[in-house]
């Protein structure tokens, strides 16, 4: 796994990048379009983090895209709203919209293939947004997210009272209502149910109790998984240790749903 | 499945940007490109050094800021992320100073030879400033603007170390480590001679200039800029990274001194 990694694929030609700016509501978004030598067997988007560059740390989404690439995967990674190409796009409710724009895009234009999508940090508030959406994605990983999908914010008194008929009704809660009700409610009630999820993060990460708990609670049954890197903190992915440990369990997830879907299950 | 290559250009607000790959000795270089949309009314050609990709939220801004308000005055400008980072090809371990003047190099190569020659102009962001002088020397740029510059790249990096000690609170930090990547501790071993930052001619600098912060800036607190015939642009009242409004300030100031030296000699 670790060699595979290593390889400087940009170079053997087995895949191709492509640089693409796309038009949004919020301006222009800079993206990278990473497509395997032959006809892919599905499509993986990377939702990065708060503020961050399609590239990651130390290129860490790159490489992924490059080794996904390698396994037969397009891959579309694209800077945050503000960041790098993006850097004229608005940020903000506008910026988050925009993302979605742009995934939406990626995901039509490659519609003949599964979708899966990846979500980092903020980036999990958008995996959970675009995986209630149709066609659901065929399946969803969560890289470090955040403590507040499983455990939201308290809120009190009448905000708590709307916010339950709302749920009630099923119907979306009241603007003045923390969004964060809105991000745990669509996730514990949507995402697993429509397609395979799978969380990683480590002990040292903020949500790691409520993930454990859930997966534990069998809430979801099979198709909420869980993996914890112990001893560390996923998220900003400190170290280069860490970084290679990332890599090699997403790849290892990936890996896994292409055997899914080669069998036509998921 | 989608011709993604017909997604590398866009046109908005009157610019039209595109991006691409271009080959180097280190691999592929990422180079962002922005051009007035109708037609080169400015013989200006701006070729941008950015600031270490972990200062990116403030240096590469600045030079996508400044690639767009050079393309909005008529003329044309790129930016490039580093060899062995964000985009680019290489490996951030080994990159030497030699190898990022190289890849400035084939950007400015790039520039003149898609947009035709015209007044080369050499910009370094921060640590940027370092190749943008060999950039400058061996191009034989006309301008040449070095914004907040840190010149010394043993003392840049220095600082940087000394803020991950601080950030990860006594944890184990990899060497050569910080911001989550590896540190171009090479670039540190053999740095662009400096001094004189202005060759005589034939190779000579027409006009250059440093564009700082009052406060805050690398160079060290009102003192004068210490290179004869480089103009002072200290941006008053403003200090380093404490508001938007200065780094705005900071950008405009920069653009101004770029289209107006231009205008002047039109």
């Amino acid at each position: 796994m670790l060699e595979h990694l290593a390889v400087d694929v940009s170079s053997n030609g087995a895949v191709t990048e492509h640089p693409v700016l796309m038009n949004t509501s919020a301006g222009v978004f800079g993206a990278t379009i990473t497509s395997p030598d032959g006809p892919p067997r599905a499509a993986l988007a990377i939702l990065v983090g708060l503020n961050e560059e399609r590239s990651g740390a130390n290129s860490i989404w790159r490489v992924m895209a490059q080794t996904f690439a390698q396994l037969g995967v397009v891959v579309l990674r694209y800077d945050s709203a503000g960041v790098c190409d993006s850097h004229l796009a608005l940020e903000g409710d506008e910026g988050d919209a925009a993302t979605l724009e742009v995934v939406r895009w990626f995901a039509q234009a490659t519609n003949d293939v599964p979708l899966l999508l990846l979500g980092y940090c903020k980036g999990v508030k958008f995996a959970v947004t675009l995986a209630v959406e149709d066609p659901a994605p065929y399946a969803v990983a969560l890289v470090s997210p955040p403590k507040k999908l499983f455990a939201p914010l308290p809120i009190t008194g009448l905000k708590k009272i709307r916010a339950s008929v709302s749920a009630l009704l099923k119907k979306s809660p009241p603007s003045d209502v923390p969004i964060d009700i809105d991000e745990a409610a669509g996730f514990l009630d949507g995402t697993p149910t429509r397609s395979p999820t799978w969380i990683l993060l480590g002990t040292d990460d903020r949500a790691v109790a409520e993930v454990q708990d859930l997966v534990r609670s069998g809430r979801h049954g099979t198709r909420l998984s869980g993996e914890v890197i112990e001893g560390v903190e996923v998220h900003w992915f400190t170290t280069p240790a860490i970084q290679q440990e990332v890599m090699t369990r997403v790849v290892a997830w990936v890996e896994r749903v292409l055997v899914t879907i080669s069998k036509g299950t998921s | 499945m989608y011709e993604w290559s017909e997604h590398a250009v866009v046109v908005d607000e009157g610019i039209r940007r595109e991006v691409r790959f271009i080959s180097t000795a280190t691999g592929l270089l990422y180079v962002s490109l922005y051009v007035a949309m109708d037609s080169l009314t400015s013989a200006l050609r701006l070729v941008v050094c950015p600031a270490w990709h972990a200062d990116g939220d403030y240096g590469f801004e600045v030079a996508h800021h400044l690639c767009a308000g050079v393309a909005k005055s008529g003329g044309a400008a790129a930016m490039f992320h580093w060899p062995g980072h964000g985009e680019s090809d290489g490996d951030p371990r080994t990159l030497t100073i030699d190898q990022f003047v190289n890849a400035g190099e084939a950007v400015v190569d790039e520039v003149l030879a898609t947009y035709g020659p015209g007044t080369l102009a050499i910009a370094g962001v921060q640590v940027g400033a370092v190749p943008a002088v060999g950039i400058a020397r061996s191009r034989h740029a006309e301008r040449l603007l070095l914004i907040e510059p840190d010149l010394d790249v043993e003392a840049h990096y220095l600082a940087i170390e000394r803020t991950a000690r601080r950030t990860s609170l006594g944890k184990e930090r990899p060497r050569n480590w910080a911001a989550s990547r590896f540190i171009p501790q090479r670039l540190r071993e053999a740095p662009v001679p400096i001094h004189p930052l202005l060759v005589d001619k034939p190779s000579g600098t027409k006009r250059s200039a440093v564009v700082r912060y009052e406060q805050g800036s690398p160079i060290e607190q009102g003192s004068p800029i210490d290179y004869p015939n480089v103009e002072d642009l200290t941006v008053s009242g403003s200090r380093r990274r404490r508001s938007p409004d200065h780094h705005l300030a900071l950008r405009e100031v920069a653009l101004d001194w770029l289209i107006n030296v231009e205008t002047a000699n039109a």
